[in-house]
């Protein structure tokens, strides 16, 4: 075992790290899963996670291992993982404006709490991190600037996406304007849109 | 119903430890008052209270949580040694209120809101 973790600091230290973990943040009802699943299937064939209107339907961190991309020439080997919504407040009455029965909103919104607590624990694991944002709203909330901070302050590569920018309301300007220093692509994970500019950005965090 | 608002001056903020000092910040938010910092959270102050929150949203009560905003960032490193020296503040203002009675956040990098009330 000694070795193992000798040889993998030694495969990091020169580049040549065999996967890498990337992460897709964000706040609740991005859009998150939805990218997820548009790059399963663009690069496996097949979606990763569960995709639904009512606020997190992500309650646990999705993984999919060794997803395979070929970007400009260069191979490239992610584990994708899906995080539930960051947020501060979850309020089981949300859910039940769905059709929801109560028992069941409670037990949404009791997972919903322990997800965000386990999105936040991986904030320090994963190699690099997509922060994805909904073009349609303002970008500078707390959430987003906590995520975007805690990330920094490890160095771990962030790509910012803003995503939704097939619906007419999204300015994906603004959250250019909100967050200079980082990399922001605009993209609609739903249509697929712009997604090989994606892909090449990711390409180019990789190490 | 008032709004109670409770400022926290960054004298009384640096004695306490920081699990003691989210553990003031949540207890005084679950009792409906609105919490002004005089000396901001750190990005890992931030980050814990976002995970507290959501295990006191847990245990259920009708808790359901916090709205958040914070004015100026964090500054690190040896710039901040050497503000702090100077008698500076290295961490911006930050308010936390209860989420049932916060009713908008307003925010721009040099100007925040808060608008509270049922």
């Amino acid at each position: 075992m000694p070795f193992k973790r000798f040889f993998s600091w030694l495969n990091g230290l020169f580049g040549r790290r065999e996967t890498f973990s990337l992460g897709i943040y964000g706040n609740v009802n991005t859009g998150k899963s939805t990218l997820a699943n548009r790059i399963s299937v663009d690069w496996t064939g097949e979606p990763m996670s569960e995709v639904s209107e009512i606020p997190h339907e992500t309650r646990e961190v999705k993984k999919k291992e060794r997803v395979i991309l070929h970007v400009n020439g260069k191979k490239i080997t992610i584990n994708l993982l899906d995080m539930p919504g960051i947020t501060t407040k979850v309020d089981y009455r949300e859910f039940l404006q769905y059709g929801m029965k109560a028992d069941k909103a409670q037990q949404r919104a009791k997972e919903a709490t322990k997800g965000v607590i386990e999105a936040i624990k991986w904030l320090e694991h994963v190699d690099a991190a997509m922060v994805v944002m909904d073009a349609c709203d303002d970008p500078y909330t707390q959430v987003n600037i906590t995520i975007l901070g805690n990330l920094e302050a490890r160095k771990i590569p962030v790509i910012i996406v803003a995503n939704k920018i097939d619906k007419k309301s999204a300015k994906p300007e603004r959250i250019k304007e909100a967050f200079p220093q980082h990399s922001v692509v605009n993209i609609s994970a739903l249509k697929g849109e712009n997604m090989t500019q994606l892909y090449e950005e990711i390409a180019r965090h990789a190490r | 119903m008032g709004v109670e608002i409770e400022f926290l001056s960054s004298k009384s903020l640096d004695k306490l430890a920081p699990e003691r000092k989210l553990a003031v910040i949540i207890e005084a938010v679950k009792h409906n008052k609105i919490i002004v910092l005089e000396e901001g959270l750190t990005r890992e102050e931030e980050r814990e209270l976002f995970s507290r929150v959501m295990h006191e949203i847990g245990k259920g009560g009708g808790f359901t949580g916090i709205e958040i905003v914070g004015l100026g960032g964090e500054v690190d490193g040896v710039r901040a040694g050497l503000i702090k020296m100077l008698g500076g503040k290295t961490k911006g203002l930050t308010v936390v209120g209860p989420e049932k009675l916060v009713r908008e956040i307003k925010r721009n990098p040099e100007k925040i809101g808060f608008a509270a009330g049922k």
